[in-house]
């Protein structure tokens, strides 16, 4: 009798814990939520509390259907940590379509490794995810969490669009201070869809979300970040690594970061004292001293990221480097810094988000931000920034990554947000010079003298270090509109006073024009057919931006057989646009050779998505206008 | 076949090679100041010396396991190949704590030259640091200080293991040249290993005996020494059309075969041929007691009247009773996660499961079906070995009446009868007979894949095009397009085709998207945006509009390509168009029909263009490539057949007005 007693108990709690769950069906969801969706956030739920300077809870809750297998990406159970984090609870519960429980993931279950990305050599970061294979859609998860966290330099921030192909039934976010830290906080993009609050009082912050669309990644979108609703945080008194710090604005945020993080670094061996001063004896330009030096940090140093503890935003002494002779960002540029100043030259270790869509700091919100780090060179016109990560790249040339943003410039009087160096359109140059022969069979052979500046000069400077193999292979990616393209000879000139670089191409192609009975189609843009026309949306949903114009020019002039008559070429084309401009034109000289001329320009901007439609009218009118076609005649 | 796959070629040096040594310092200033490698002048780094030593031996702490000491030293020529000097050694921990592989006497140093005099640094132990970026694994990682053009790197260390039964694949072949590496394997006489090789690159093998090998705590007796190397080895190339490419980078390795253990004097045999292979797994609870249970099914079968139903149908009707039951886990593998009453109660289940009940299921109804293993391409070649660790994959066999063989996966809803998922498509399985025999069955499919496309266009004077478009698509083409989109939510799918066709759909329709046995049949109505040119009162029309091949997908530049080129599957690509233009023009232009066949009629391509009446044209093209796989011999012929398609394709059809 026992025994049956035990086993009926044992079935009792059995069923128990196999419960349904029916607020987690997903069979029956609104349709607003499943269109376009992937996955839906049912129910995302945060609690921040602030206890103390140094001590933050985090309460964390959220649901997440998945619709797809495309949408497993986005169920989002993983939870990052460090040393400074006490991971108090940790649990993920799945559940079947119809709600019904059907695995739970205890925090032992989870899986913990190292969150190294692939360009760290070591970090002490860790991460737990959840390692789980569905096996039937849709189903969902709820995860769940709480830490306490000793660092409050980095509040996290509030997103409650957190994916594409993602839809948001409701989120809420809820930060309370319950110490003297004071939050401060910024919301912006509030207006980009309904159903966005906030409530603000003091000290307590209350932000909500619901029936969110899914959004979707359309061409020429900026980062998600810069167009959704979000919400970041900071406190006035803080603790990072353990160091305290205070500040409201980052006047005082550069100040605390000179003094606690950077100042005092500095020192190097005295042999390599004695090896700059050398270097830069006799040199007064400190424009000259900083080349040399410059190019002191390219030939011996290399770049190899570690982040440990204080090391994630302290660099390590110029010392260490001077002995290793390899760094990350902040330990090559504060190793740089300190060599010019061994040579009199002063810069400022400067704080950027980099990475080639234009990010700002934001300007009107001082905390800790950014994920690089330059040197400026202060100058009475217009300042240097130097890039100490690569070993490459001219004097003074930051390229794409870091580019016209706002960046936080530290020294001993604190810290200030200034703007990287602007490339305009027209600095970012191409000119092409040609002269192509047609031959009878419609093959072409020519010689082409390619000139690149501002950010095609990025592009292509690093072509010198490559062996021919790759960089023929290159003009044949790059080329891949010519069929059968040979590369008989080329040659790169790289001027880094000048940020010019020059290339100089001989080549051929068969079949380039197309050969009708005794007609031959010539499409004279031969060597620059590179735009492409990016997709077309039915309802846009996202605004878009041209990161960077560019200006092309092209002179491309044609020789035929004597037995070729021009039958007909294309009338003149002149395109105007807010977007940029385009040209071209046609002209038979008098020794019968055809000079086709063409200029591009496109300029950068960032737009609403109402005028995406026109702006991909002006890409394809360009693109037609591309496709302009002379008719030639063979008279034999 | 032969030809295709196995390579290596091994020179047995009879006594030249010799026992390696193991210590650092050994660097000269002839390699400081080599300026280009030997290997490869353009090589931005390489290894002078790589090499490796591995001993099985008895331990205290877990018994049998292994050590190997390695070795390497490497060539820093300039900048580009700084990468070199960042090294990762992964150490398999997920074993528990016995279990665990363990990394020692790591050192490492960086050479170089100031003036005549060489000058080493270290790598301090504080800057190694240990990670575990994958569960279960951990990786010993470093980077070597004072990076200069020209500097040698060297380092060592020792890795002990418990897992001496599949031990470590020994590379000859890295991501750099490599100008020497050696490979010396020592073991006692009382175990046997199979060897397995890989690669294009010229081993020299010697074999030595050791007597008295030392085992650790137990004297066993005799040992035996292999020693590999290999020269001038260059590094991998990327080449296309190579679905895996560890299948060719060149390497060594070696599993147990046989066992005498002796500390009992039993003698134990392990694998050494496929029919012990496959007595084995006929006694094993994961495979054959599973193979002959019926138990769990017989009553559901006993009640289904099959007797009058064809072999195919009867194949249909267990196919999609077993679909019904059991839903599939997505987790591969060669043997049952459970006996399969559960598997068969609770609904969900791997590879193994579903298809070994889908074998015995099979021949419960009087069919001849028997279980099939095989490595998916991911898994790299089923090498020669008699044993199932290269394996990680089931599917059924079933012969038929007329002796012909077709394949089954019930576990993959996009798989149909006789079409595996395209990943199992990898040479060969192996395949285990009712009489306790095997037999090496070929995994490439032995029918054609097609692509069927029926398209009919009207093109205006302003050369707008609009038109309509069958495409069918049959088993692989049918299986990959399911694979792709079946999931796809049908508004993305759509405007996906819209932007790749530059076309504005009208009207869509998509027929057997679920019915993976019948081909797919998509339906599309559209206008293109692709406005055809008018020049002069002259239409220039592109007669395959959106189907155009416009680039040779070998285009990269290999002058000397050693890896066969994989198709997969063989495949044939048709397209059937009519295109009706305007009143008051007639036909100018048309490209010149071409019948061009290839390799004794494994590759063809034909097109011609011809007018029906006075206002239609007619297209008609096919390709096909009837194999599976290619001798590299071929390569430069393949290279310009598709030079010929793209070239063909780019031609226009020429209307004038009249």
């Amino acid at each position: 009798m026992h025994k049956k007693l035990t086993i009926l108990f044992a079935f009792f709690f059995c069923t128990k814990a196999y419960f349904q769950n029916f607020d987690y069906q997903s069979l029956v969801l609104d349709e607003h939520l499943t269109e376009k969706a992937n996955s839906c956030i049912r129910k995302s739920s945060t609690l921040i509390t602030i206890e103390a300077q140094d001590k933050v809870i985090e309460q964390h809750t959220q649901v997440i259907t998945v619709f797809n297998k495309y949408g497993n990406k986005d169920v989002d159970a993983f939870l990052h940590y460090d040393k400074n984090v006490i991971v108090k609870k940790l649990e993920a519960i799945v559940y079947d379509k119809l709600g019904k429980e059907i695995k739970k993931i205890k925090k032992s279950d989870f899986r913990d490794v190292s969150a190294v990305d692939g360009g760290t050599l070591y970090s002490d970061s860790r991460v737990y995810y959840m390692d789980y294979t569905p096996l039937d859609y849709p189903y969902t998860v709820e995860f769940t969490y709480e830490t306490k966290n000793s660092n409050t330099a980095f509040i996290k921030p509030w997103f409650p669009i957190q994916n594409y192909y993602q839809s948001v039934a409701s989120s809420k976010f809820e930060i309370i201070d319950n110490s003297d830290s004071k939050i401060r906080h910024h919301k912006s993009n509030f207006d980009f869809t309904e159903g966005v609050s906030i409530e603000e009082s003091e000290g307590r912050i209350i932000c909500t979300a619901n029936n969110l669309h899914a959004i979707k990644y359309e061409d020429y979108s900026p980062t998600r970040s810069v167009y959704v609703p979000q919400v970041w945080f900071a406190l006035t008194k803080f603790t990072l690594e353990g160091v305290d710090g205070q500040a409201s604005n980052w006047q005082e945020m550069g100040k605390w970061q000179y003094e606690e993080l950077i100042s005092g670094r500095d020192k190097v061996s005295g042999e390599t004292k004695r090896e700059i001063l050398l270097l830069t004896s006799g040199v007064d330009d400190p424009i000259e001293k900083a080349k040399i030096v410059y190019k002191y940090v390219q030939d011996n140093t290399r770049y190899i990221s570690v982040q440990v503890g204080i090391g994630g935003w302290q660099p390590i002494l110029a010392e260490d480097v001077d002995k290793v002779k390899y760094g990350d960002c902040k330990g090559l540029t504060n190793y740089t810094k300190a060599l010019l100043k061994i040579a009199g030259v002063d810069s400022n270790y400067t704080i950027v988000s980099a990475g080639p869509e234009k990010d700002d700091l934001n300007k009107d919100f001082a905390s800790m931000q950014g994920n690089h780090v330059i040197l400026q060179i202060p100058m009475d016109n217009e300042n240097i920034w130097l890039e100490c990560t690569n070993q490459d790249v001219p004097f003074g040339f930051i390229g794409t990554g870091t580019d016209d943003r706002n960046v936080l410039v530290v020294n001993q009087t604190g810290g200030k947000i200034e703007r990287t160096l602007v490339y305009e359109p027209e600095d970012n140059y191409q000119k092409i010079e040609s002269k192509i022969t047609i031959l009878e069979n419609g093959a072409i052979q020519g010689i082409a003298h390619v000139t690149s500046l501002g950010t095609q000069f990025g592009q292509k400077f690093s072509f010198e270090k490559q062996s021919d193999k790759d960089a023929i292979k290159r003009y044949k990616s790059y080329y891949s509109h010519l069929k059968s393209l040979n590369i008989e000879k080329f040659d790169f000139d790289r001027d880094d006073n000048e940020i010019k670089f020059e290339e100089n191409f001989r080549f051929t192609a068969d079949n380039y024009c197309s050969k009708f009975g005794n007609r031959f189609i010539l499409v004279p843009n031969v060597l620059n057919q590179v735009l492409s026309i990016p997709d077309k949306y039915k309802n846009r949903m996202t605004p878009f931006v041209v990161s960077r114009g560019f200006f092309d020019e092209d002179e491309i002039e044609f020789a035929f057989p004597e037995t070729f008559n021009i039958e007909s070429t294309p009338k003149p084309i002149n395109i105007e646009s807010k977007y940029g401009r385009y040209s071209s034109s046609f002209e038979v000289n008098t020794d019968g050779k055809l000079l086709y001329k063409r200029s591009m320009l496109l300029n950068d901007g960032e737009y609403t998505k109402e005028e995406y439609a026109d702006f991909r009218a002006f890409l394809i009118s360009v693109n037609k206008a591309d496709q302009s076609k002379v008719v030639l005649n063979n008279k034999t | 076949m032969k030809k295709i796959l196995w390579f290596t070629y091994v020179v047995f040096t009879f006594g030249h090679l010799n026992a390696q040594e193991f210590k650092l310092g050994d660097v000269s200033s002839i390699e400081l100041e080599e300026k280009y490698s030997s290997v490869d002048s353009s090589a931005n780094a390489a290894y002078l010396l790589n090499k490796g030593k591995l001993s099985v031996y008895y331990n205290s702490v877990y018994g049998w396991g292994y050590e190997i000491e390695v070795l390497a030293r490497i060539k820093i020529y300039n900048k580009e190949g700084y990468d070199s000097g960042t090294v990762e050694i992964p150490l398999y921990i997920g074993g528990g704590n016995n279990n665990k592989e363990e990394i020692s006497k790591l050192k490492a140093i960086t050479y170089n030259l100031d003036g005549k005099k060489i000058i080493k640094s270290k790598v301090n132990k504080k800057n190694i640091s240990y990670s575990q970026t994958k569960y279960g694994w951990e990786n010993a990682v470093f980077t070597f200080p004072n990076l200069r053009e020209g500097s040698v790197l060297e380092y060592m260390y020792t890795i002990r293991s418990p897992y001496f039964t599949v031990l470590p694949e020994w590379k000859f072949q890295q991501t750099i040249p490599t100008k020497e590496s050696i490979y010396e394997f020592n073991f006692p006489k009382i175990f046997g290993y199979n060897e397995r090789f890989k690669g294009y690159q010229k081993i020299k093998k010697d074999v030595k005996d050791i007597p008295n090998y030392n085992v650790g705590s137990y004297l066993y007796g005799n040992g035996m020494r292999f020693i590999y190397k290999a020269t001038n080895v260059p590094e991998i190339a990327k080449e296309s059309f190579v679905n895996n490419y560890d299948n060719y980078i060149s390497s060594v390795q070696h599993e147990l075969a046989v066992a005498k253990i002796t500390n009992d004097g039993k003698l134990a045999d392990l694998l050494t041929s496929w029919d012990k292979v496959a007595k084995e797994l006929d006694e094993s609870k994961n495979f054959g007691k599973q193979l002959r249970n019926t138990r769990y099914f017989k009553k559901n079968l006993d009640t289904l009247a099959t007797d009058h139903l064809s072999e195919m149908e009867k194949i249909e009707v267990i196919f999609n009773l077993i679909k019904e039951k059991v839903t599939w886990n997505k987790r591969i593998g060669i043997s049952c996660s459970d006996v399969l009453d559960i598997v068969y109660e609770e609904g969900t289940g791997n590879v193994a499961d579903m298809n070994i009940m889908l074998t015995s299921m099979l021949n419960y109804i009087g069919l001849d079906a028997d279980p099939v293993i095989l490595s998916t391409i991911n898994n790299g070649f089923p090498p020669s070995i008699p044993s199932t660790h290269f394996y990680n994959y089931i599917v059924s066999s079933v012969t038929l009446e007329d002796g012909s063989e077709i394949f089954l996966d019930v576990s993959d809803p996009n798989a149909a009868p006789n079409v595996l998922p395209t990943r199992c498509l990898n040479f060969m399985g192996i395949k285990f007979l009712k009489n306790l025999r095997t037999k090496k069955v070929d995994l490439f499919p032995n029918y054609i894949s097609k692509e069927n496309n029926f398209m009919n266009l009207e093109v205006d004077e302003n050369g707008i095009i609009i038109g309509k478009v069958r495409r069918q698509f049959t088993k692989q083409t049918a299986y990959i397009f399911r694979q792709k989109y079946r999931d796809l939510d049908k508004e993305q799918y759509l405007e996906k085709l819209e932007n790749t066709f530059n076309i504005s759909i009208h009207e869509y329709d998509c027929k057997n998207l679920n019915t993976p046995n019948k081909p797919i049949l998509e339906t599309i109505s559209f206008t293109s945006n692709d406005k055809q040119d008018v020049i002069n009162n002259k239409i220039f029309l592109s007669p395959l509009l959106f189907f155009t091949t416009t680039t040779n997908p070998f285009k990269e530049e290999v002058e000397d390509r050693q890896l066969p080129l994989n198709f997969t599957f063989p495949k044939s690509t048709k397209y059937a168009i009519t295109i009706e233009y305007p009143e008051g023009f007639e036909v100018d232009y048309i490209p010149n029909k071409i019948n061009d066949l290839i390799l004794d009629k494994r590759f063809s391509y034909n097109s011609e263009i011809k007018a029906v009446n006075d206002k239609k044209l007619q297209i008609m093209v096919n390709q096909n490539i009837n194999t599976s796989i290619l001798e590299v011999d071929y390569y430069a012929e393949v290279k310009d057949f598709f030079d010929t398609i793209v070239k063909n394709e780019a031609e226009k059809i020429v209307l004038t007005k009249k």
